[in-house]
């Protein structure tokens, strides 16, 4: 068994003509954690998996497997002899082998019936003992994803990148599809880049989280850093709601808990929270899944918005009180010094 | 209401199916009971068997040759990038455009004893003819060849539909795992393409099938022959008509084995993404022996044979009577040919979409009319033309022509039609319902645009078909409707192949335009 | 004629256009057909020479009347014939084979033409004793050699090409050819069933090849060194003979050809092109006025140039080329037997191997 090393991208460039889809962009991926590279479409994350994967070819930067250099100015490992496993949106699966062929697919070097043995295992360890012998078409799209995480895994690979792999699967499966995929990634203990547009499913499953905006890669941190303490507003946005307000509309104690008191701010709706503080009136509320979000009127023109539990129905013109988490709110204006 | 009441709409399917099966149906029933001719028995006895295992042997290699030809540059056109791959990638359906009878005269032609091929070999040693060893056009391996070397475009076209419909992420999966390019291509390409090209290959075998003009000239004796043989020589139709029974129910085994084929493999995957694999770089010596390839299956199979027929028309100052009104009818023909044809096709493929026992019925129906010689449906409408009492004149002849022609290539236009709407999702239909439209509306509003480009490609390789029909345009045309096909047929059997040379080359450049419109279709397709 | 006429007239506008487009050889259109009712001869021919299209606008301008031709096989004539039935605009079947002239009267398809003038001038086994068809031109059946090789005397009967010191050395058509047919018919009328089928079983243990392409290919073979005996019909040969091309003459000039006979003094095979009135037609005198044509020194000349057929008539006008050919001395078989014995030819063919 080979020692496991992190997955370097250095200083990564690549371009289209003359759009640049990623851009100087650096990450590395620590063995058994799993990174999530969020961003909204176009972002560049796909391009980015690709150039790890081998199936696109840096224009600059280098990519290493720990000493290893995988792709430079020089040099390009093809995507064949890379072994880094790749786990797609669509599955790809191969449509005229049975699930357990698909696992096998990738194992060489070895008689038969251990390559038979190691991907029985897998499927084993992806709850799927009992559909090895069935073709993806007979395959439910949980099941088809998770044999093809049992592909990716099987030959033992040096990292393992997953492109959207939940997002084309049922809401009623995709949690517990996830749970078990991902499990099984993290105890394989390889590098693993979980590529995807849904920053809960980072936040909840990643251990540490780049968000990637037009090429760059702008941030890199737990998710905890990243959602408290995020650098620039495009990465607070991509990692959850925020909304922006002129500090000037704010009630003064408001502005006291911040500290600051001119200029605009961003803020997460559960940074408001109802219960006591200045009074607020309850302009609509609407219930999204966990929460409530409110919007809560602190004046004639100014309105802010809350998350929080859901309780007491709140009508329009009810008269409460709320006050602010400062620790959720963020002010990007640049400092003058 | 319960499920199997009959519906409305399930009576153009029917009539479109009587339309289409009744010229076969009639010649086969007429040949069935028409009583056994004196020669019955003899043909049974003595040929029957020699017939049935040459033709099976013909279209044995002449697979293996087309999907030798067709498969590999199909994948190397879709996957790779090499000087000429652009022109490569159309003009490999060009050898459509030549009829099979013409593509026997100019390769015998070429490699007969008396040859350039041959005369070259002998002026360069010495040797006289029976001194050294030259491959035997005139041989089942040689008609094998002729015979591939025209079809093999349809096994192209799928073969390349299905390579450029692979998801790129399959692929791409397939190389992180490990694969090399020819692993690709042989444990995961080629298996996920094959119930495709079956398709295509199914069709180019069934058009082999019927071949009369090329077996016979070459004098291999196949049951296309032993059918016209049965006719002419022993003066039986009905004997001919049981032979053609054999040569349908060839076909019926063929497809039936495609479709368990198809059946029990995995289906291509329902991906929402349709991405063209993107074409990878070869090294450079590799990209030319990826040229190389490709310009010899053109080189054989459409510049070797036309340049030579030129130079034939050429070196004996061939001249013919004005070609131009030939060309008129040749091309009107084709026009009523495929505008009908293609109507019974797509009413076929509609009808397939909301039944499978009618998918398969169609089916078959289709493929009896395509398996069945031109001649044994016209042996069927001239059975149906006795009944109404008329001569076969005028419209009445036009009609029963166009008529044969539809029942013979109905099944050459569902096809590509199938193949367009295989393509898409399977819930479209119920989406389209689900919004309140069905019969008409749902036809003209979803259904025909829909599979108008399967339709498109469908009525071009129909054109291209009739063009080159032969057997029951002699038969059957009106008075002085004479086509290029029958004038290049007339100056062959009279053993004036120079002359048959410029009909030749006029159905093959009439072929021509629309096969590039295909072929530019296609790209367009693949493109999207 | 008048139901076809009619039919034409009521044809839609657009199947009018169409035909109107689709002969434009023929400056008479429908219109005009209807209002004027020329006398209109139907030809069915199964053979398709550019110079018999010369021939019939020559006979149109002569004589007013129209030709309609339909240009196909024989036996698809035939069929289409049997199945106009009474309806057939057929007056006239054209056939470059006795045998399948046969053909048309056994399926009772052609009626009698009494007529002096054609029986004057045709001699009586060029022609049925009924009158059921008369024969417009001659065609020879014979053998194309190597000079070098052979002699003609070793070739003086067909029964030689079945002896042994010919094994390897020829070259033939397959069987299913109707000048193969026709041979071996009277082979079959001379011989008998047996030794015809014998001979045909020695001929293809001689072959220097399976049978393949046409006559023209046979000769060629010779020149080329595949084999030194080709059975084909003269007028391959004399085409090649006066071909544009070099290497035709060539081919040509180093072969030689014969008649061979079938027994000494039996006299040499010969088939015809020959006309036959159809049952169904009805203006007797056109058609007789059209055979009488034929036989005229402009037919004969016309039917022949193109052909290098031999014209019926002794003192005609002998195309081009023809005269390089030996003496004839023609069998005096009745004609008939070839059809007669067609299919019994194709079976012994098969019994012997003869693809």
């Amino acid at each position: 068994m080979s020692a496991i090393h992190p997955l370097i991208a250095d200083q990564v460039s690549r371009s289209f003509g003359a759009t640049a889809a990623v851009e100087a962009a650096s990450l590395t991926l620590e063995p058994g954690e799993i990174t999530a590279l969020i961003g909204h479409s176009g972002s560049g994350k796909t391009t980015f998996l690709r150039l790890l994967a081998g199936m696109e070819r840096p224009d600059r930067g280098q990519i290493l497997s720990g000493d290893t250099v995988l792709a430079s100015d020089t040099q390009h490992v093809p995507i064949e002899k890379r072994n880094i496993g790749l786990v797609f949106q669509d599955f790809a699966l191969f449509p005229h082998m049975t699930a357990l062929e698909n696992v096998m697919f990738g194992l060489r070097g070895t008689a038969k019936p251990d390559r038979m043995k190691i991907a029985e295992k897998w499927l084993d360890r992806l709850g799927l003992t009992s559909r090895r012998d069935a073709y993806p078409h007979h395959l439910s799209g949980g099941e088809q994803q998770r044999t093809a995480i049992a592909r990716a895994l099987a030959p033992n690979p040096v990292a393992i990148l997953l492109d959207e792999p939940f997002s084309g699967l049922d809401p009623s499966m995709r949690d517990r599809v996830r749970e078990a995929a991902l499990s099984a990634v993290r105890d394989a203990g390889m590098p693993a880049l979980l590529v995807t547009h849904d920053a809960s499913e980072a936040l909840v499953h990643a251990d540490s989280i780049a968000v990637i905006d037009r090429g760059k890669i702008l941030q890199t941190g737990t998710p905890d850093a990243l959602y408290h303490q995020p650098q620039r507003v495009e990465v607070a946005k991509a990692l959850g709601p925020v909304h922006s307000i002129d500090l000037e509309s704010l009630p003064g104690q408001w502005r006291a808990a911040i500290g600051s008191t001119t200029g605009t701010v961003h803020y997460r709706p559960e940074a408001i929270q109802l219960g006591t503080g200045e009074p607020v009136m309850v302009r609509g509320s609407k219930l999204a899944g966990a929460v409530t979000e409110v919007a809560l009127a602190l004046d004639e023109t100014n309105t802010v918005y809350a998350a929080c539990q859901p309780g007491a129905p709140l009508l329009p013109g009810d008269q409460i009180q709320a006050t602010i988490n400062p620790s959720l709110v963020f002010d990007f204006t640049p400092k003058m010094t | 209401m319960p499920r199997f009441t009959p519906s409305l709409s399930a009576i153009p399917p029917s009539l479109i199916i009587g339309l289409v099966g009744l010229p076969v149906c009639i010649a086969l029933y007429a040949g069935l009971v028409g009583g056994d001719g004196a020669t019955w028995d003899h043909i049974l006895q003595n040929r029957l068997m020699p017939y049935t295992l040459t033709t099976l042997l013909t279209l044995f290699i002449a697979a293996v040759i087309m999907l030798g030809l067709a498969v590999p540059a199909a994948w190397i056109v879709t996957q790779y990038e090499f000087p000429g791959r652009n022109v490569f990638s159309w003009a490999l359906i060009l050898p459509l455009a030549m009829p099979g009878y013409v593509m026997a005269y100019a390769w015998a032609d070429l490699m007969g004893v008396s040859g350039p091929l041959q005369s070259q070999i002998r002026d360069v040693t010495g040797l006289s003819a029976r001194d050294y060893w030259f491959p035997n056009l005139f041989s089942t391996p040689g008609l094998a060849f002729v015979l591939a070397s025209t079809l093999f475009p349809y096994v192209y076209i799928t073969a390349r539909a299905a390579f450029s419909m692979q998801t790129r992420a399959t692929l791409e999966a397939a190389r992180s795992l490990g694969a090399s390019p020819l692993d690709l291509f042989w444990r995961v390409a080629l298996p996920v393409a094959l119930p495709a090209i079956l398709g295509g290959l199914c069709l180019a075998l069934m058009e082999a099938a019927a071949d009369y003009g090329a077996a016979d000239f070459l004098g291999v004796q196949t049951l296309g022959v032993g059918i016209v043989r049965s006719w002419t020589s022993f003066g039986e139709p009905n004997t001919a008509a049981r032979l053609a029974l054999m040569l349908v129910c060839i076909a019926f085994v063929f497809l039936i084995v495609a479709r368990l084929y198809q059946g029990k493999s995995g289906v291509q995957q329902t991906s929402t993404r349709w991405l063209t694999p993107e074409r990878s770089a070869l090294s450079p010596s590799m990209a030319w022996l990826a040229t190389l390839l490709c310009a010899t299956i053109l080189l054989l199979c459409f510049v070797a044979p036309i340049a030579r027929l030129m130079w034939l028309a050429v070196e004996t100052e061939a001249r013919t009577t004005d070609l131009l009104p030939l060309l008129r009818s040749t091309l009107l023909l084709g026009l009523f040919g495929t505008a009908l044809a293609l109507c019974a096709a797509l009413v076929f493929t509609l009808a397939a979409k909301r039944s499978r026992a009618l998918r398969m019925g169609t089916r078959l129906i289709a493929a009896a009319g395509y398996a069945a010689p031109g001649a044994v449906l016209g042996l069927g409408a001239l059975f149906f033309l006795r009944e109404t009492g008329q001569p076969l004149a005028g419209i009445v002849a036009v009609a029963l022509l166009v008529w044969v022609y539809v029942s013979r290539f109905t099944s050459a236009g569902v096809e590509p039609m199938q193949a367009t709407l295989d393509r898409l999702p399977k819930n479209l239909d119920l989406a389209a319902q689900s919004l309140g439209s069905r019969g008409l509306r749902q036809f003209w509003q979803v259904d025909l645009p829909l599979i108008l480009p399967g339709a498109l490609a469908a009525g071009l390789i129909l054109f291209v078909e009739i063009l080159k029909e032969l057997p029951a345009t002699l038969m059957l045309r009106p008075f002085g409707w004479d086509t290029l096909a029958v004038k290049a047929h007339a100056y062959a059997t009279d053993e004036r192949l120079a002359q048959a040379t410029l009909p030749s080359l006029m159905i093959v450049l009439a072929g021509l335009f629309p096969v590039l419109l295909l072929s530019w279709r296609l790209n367009q397709g693949e493109r999207k | 004629m008048i139901c076809k006429t009619r039919l034409i007239a009521g044809l839609s506008l657009l199947v009018g256009a169409v035909a109107a487009c689709s002969s434009p050889s023929e400056p008479t259109t429908t219109a005009e057909t209807t209002e004027t009712a020329p006398r209109v001869l139907t030809l069915y021919s199964s053979r398709h020479y550019d110079s018999d299209k010369e021939l019939y606008a020559m006979f149109e301008a002569e004589t007013d009347a129209r030709l309609e031709v339909r240009e196909a096989g024989a036996s698809q004539l035939l069929e289409t014939m049997r199945a106009e039935g009474d309806q057939s605009p057929a007056d006239i079947i054209l056939a470059a084979d006795a045998g399948s002239l046969w053909r048309f009267k056994d399926a009772g398809l052609t009626q009698a033409l009494p007529s002096e003038t054609l029986e004057s001038l045709i001699p009586a086994n060029y022609r049925a004793a009924d009158g059921h068809w008369y024969g417009v031109a001659r065609r020879m059946r014979g053998i194309a050699y190597d000079p070098t090789r052979w002699s003609a005397e070793d070739l003086a009967t067909w029964p030689t090409l079945a002896m042994e010191d010919k094994a390897g050395e020829i070259c033939v058509r397959s069987s299913s050819n109707i000048y193969n047919l026709s041979l071996m018919g009277e082979l079959i009328h001379r011989l008998g069933a047996e030794a015809a089928q014998a001979w045909a079983t020695a001929v293809v243990g001689n072959m220097a090849r399976n049978p393949q392409g046409g006559d023209t290919d046979q000769i060629r073979a010779i020149a080329a060194g595949e084999c030194s005996i080709a059975i084909t019909n003269h007028y391959y040969w004399v085409r090649l003979s006066t071909s544009n091309s070099d290497a035709d003459q060539q081919v040509a000039a180093s072969t030689a050809f014969l008649f061979p006979e079938f027994s000494e003094g039996s006299g040499s095979h010969v088939n015809i092109t020959g006309a036959a009135v159809t049952a169904t037609a009805d203006d007797l005198a056109l058609a007789e006025e059209f055979l009488t044509y034929l036989l005229s020194e402009t037919g004969q000349t016309y039917l022949t140039r193109e052909t290098k057929e031999l014209p019926l008539i002794d003192g005609a006008p002998l195309p081009e080329g023809v005269d390089a050919l030996p003496a004839l001395s023609p069998s005096d078989t009745a004609l008939d037997i070839y059809g007669e014995n067609q299919a019994e030819a194709q079976r012994l063919f098969d019994l012997a191997g003869w693809n």
